[in-house]
């Protein structure tokens, strides 16, 4: 049974395809302008790696806030339900899981099975997301990759950033600046706020120690170190944290098939 | 045409009803809020004309009321300044919450088509001196309504007014029941399309209407009821919008908690000699709105909805920034979680940025 999962987030489009419960192929890239076409591309370079075309995939989940508008996808399921079903293929014991992806932010929690059992959301803009954090990383002429592992390298100690808002952050990111601070304290200041504000999400859906992380935000160790200290806990990722959603499709798209007892045609 | 073809015409145009009774002279007066008690404004010979808010962005308004108003009552005074209630003979308002007695202010002095009044309300129930205050406040009422219809009001046609209505709520009742059903024969938008009806038209109209109606539908199946069983909740929701993207996302909305529904009519008056006394205590004996004191009883009405109607999970509608309601939520969440699950979010009563919210009502309903 071959399944693919397609997550079109606001930054970056996954896919992921999958063979019984073995990953054949995966892949993730910008999101442009148009999310179909996006959906489209990202589905494509993943079936050319796998060997296979549209035809061979028995049935399409999508995801991601993009999940209506993938035009050959058979079912659309929320990426919050999907984060929980792909973190706890990875990491079966898991019980709150965190995904910080490019526009908002989310903590949930499942059950045993990966079923949420409840969930919070920031989705009133963009702090607390992957794109501040770009914004961070510009202002800051740093690349994004780097950024994680230099705020983890500091002189001095500054504040969390206090500012919510990415405009406002920026004119304090500023001031840092002009008043000769290092770059790297600055942007441990802003690892820093991000890492609280996850917290206190983490907080409203209950604290749980299986914890996982997805999203992209995932992949800068700063933030990551910074929440692990914070909630006491030691955070599961997984190689590639920004397919997590996708992977959690597939795995939906092959569940719903076995429940149907047969193959859909296509 | 079906009688719910009719009924969903006049929810789509409502003014029709005033413009016909306008048209042979009736006084047609508006009012906001359970607690204006409908009959006594029937009794004087005119017609109660719920005004329900549009979901348009807030303009004007901004000038006049701090952004943090609730923004319910800001679209009213937008819809106000643009002329469009001036066809009421007046507009009534209970004094329940801040945002409410700051639109009195700004109205009067503002609004001079529509002469606008106050009725003060208590916000304890079950209390001798708060029944002896409200009868007083009741009085002056009625003396107002006498004097802006130029007809007196006997004890008589008080009573007559108080059946009428009681007739209008037990038939909402009867229809809203056949809700509980496994397949209901009525989406939750529909519902709220056909109460919010029911509440504008003249009762005599709905009343005849409501009674075709549930012979239509006894037998109706909703298409989608396989998914999750729904409450919604919240402060004022006067536009099925929100039901609909509940039901889009595969909610069945089979019962609510709203004003512009069933708290409209759950309840009725209990006989009494005194028909002012049975206003006065049907409005303080029965539990209906976060304004009120002690909240323990509303409490047990959402237990009661939810145990009758199976609800599987509650969603709040909370309007911004509708402060009554934000705290009972606060309060209520809790005890309800422990064995429904709940999704609180905030909406906006111009209904904008859905899209987000469609994300959460869809996970709701996916782990439900
Ligand atoms: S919520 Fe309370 S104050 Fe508002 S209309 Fe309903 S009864 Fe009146
Ligand atoms: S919605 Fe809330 S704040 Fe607004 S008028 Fe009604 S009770 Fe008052």
């Amino acid at each position: 049974m071959i399944t693919a999962g397609i997550d079109i987030g606001s930054l970056t489009g996954k896919a992921v395809i999958l063979k019984d419960n073995e990953i054949l192929a995966w892949n993730l890239i910008p999101t442009g302008p148009d999310s179909s076409e996006t959906a489209q591309e990202v589905t494509d370079m993943t079936l050319k790696g796998a060997g296979l075309s549209l035809d061979d995939m028995d049935y399409i989940v999508s995801t991601g806030y993009g999940r209506v508008v993938v035009p050959f996808s058979d079912k659309n399921i929320t990426e919050i339900t999907c984060h929980a079903k792909g973190a706890h293929w990875f990491f079966p014991g898991v019980r709150m899981i965190l995904d910080m992806g490019g526009q908002d932010c989310k903590a949930i929690r499942c059950n045993a099975t990966g079923k949420v059992t409840n969930f919070a959301m920031n989705d009133k803009c963009a702090a607390g997301a992957g794109r501040s954090m770009e914004i961070m990383a510009d202002l800051l002429e740093t690349p994004l990759e780097k950024m994680g592992k230099l705020s983890l390298d500091i002189k001095e100690r500054l504040a969390p950033l206090s500012s919510t808002c990415v405009v406002f952050a920026r004119t304090e990111v500023l001031g840092h600046l002009h008043e000769g601070a290092h770059k790297n304290d600055v942007l441990a200041g802003a690892c820093e706020a991000l890492a609280e504000r996850v917290k206190s999400l983490l907080k409203r859906v209950g604290i749980e120690a299986d914890f996982v992380i997805s999203g992209g935000i995932a992949k800068n160790i700063g933030v990551v170190k910074r929440i692990e200290e914070k909630m006491g806990l030691k955070a599961n990722i997984c190689f590639e944290p920004q397919i997590v959603g996708a992977l959690g499709a597939a795995v939906f798209a092959r569940e719903i098939l076995e429940k149907k007892g047969k193959r859909k045609k296509r | 045409m079906t009688t719910m073809e009719r009924i969903m015409g006049i929810f789509d145009d409502p003014e029709q009803i005033v413009r016909d009774l306008k048209a042979k002279g009736k006084k047609v007066i508006g009012y906001r809020c359970l607690y204006v008690p409908e009959e006594i404004i029937h009794a004087a010979g005119m017609l109660p004309y719920s005004t329900f808010g549009t979901p348009e962005p807030i303009t004007k308004a901004d000038s006049y009321f701090q952004p943090c108003a609730c923004e319910f009552v800001r679209n009213i005074f937008d819809l106000g300044l643009d002329g469009k209630f001036d066809f009421l003979d007046g507009l009534v308002l209970s004094n329940t919450c801040d945002a409410v007695r700051h639109l009195k202010n700004m109205w009067t002095t503002y609004i001079g088509s529509v002469p606008c009044y106050m009725l003060n309300n208590p916000q304890k129930m079950y209390d001798e001196s708060a029944f002896k205050f409200y009868r007083h406040e009741l009085e002056g009422f009625k003396k107002t309504m006498e004097d802006l219809s130029g007809n007196k009001i006997s004890d008589a046609s008080l009573r007559k007014s108080i059946d009428l209505y009681d007739e209008t709520r037990r038939l909402l009742k009867e229809l809203n029941e056949l809700r509980k059903r496994d397949v209901p024969p009525i989406s939750g938008a529909e519902a709220l399309r056909i109460s919010m009806a029911s509440i504008l038209m003249p009762k005599e109209e709905t009343n005849a209407l409501l009674l075709q109606l549930i012979d239509e539908v006894k037998t109706r199946e909703i298409k989608d009821a396989d998914g999750p069983r729904i409450m919604v909740t919240g402060s004022i929701i006067d536009n099925p919008t929100l039901i609909e993207l509940v039901e889009d996302m595969g909610g069945v909305v089979v019962a609510d908690d709203l004003c512009t529904s069933m708290k409209y009519f759950w309840y009725q008056t209990k006989p009494n000699e005194d028909p002012m006394d049975a206003i006065v205590r049907f409005n303080l004996e029965r539990s209906v709105c976060a304004c009120m004191h002690p909240s323990e009883e509303r409490y047990d009405f959402l237990q009661e909805v939810i145990g009758g109607f199976a609800v599987d999970g509650i969603i709040y509608f909370n309007v911004k920034y509708c402060h009554p309601f934000v705290y009972e939520s606060a309060t209520f969440r809790k005890k309800l979680e422990e064995e429904t699950p709940v999704l609180a979010l905030e909406v906006d009563h111009s209904l904008s940025g859905l899209g987000q919210l469609k994300t959460r009502v869809q996970a709701f309903i996916e782990m439900l």
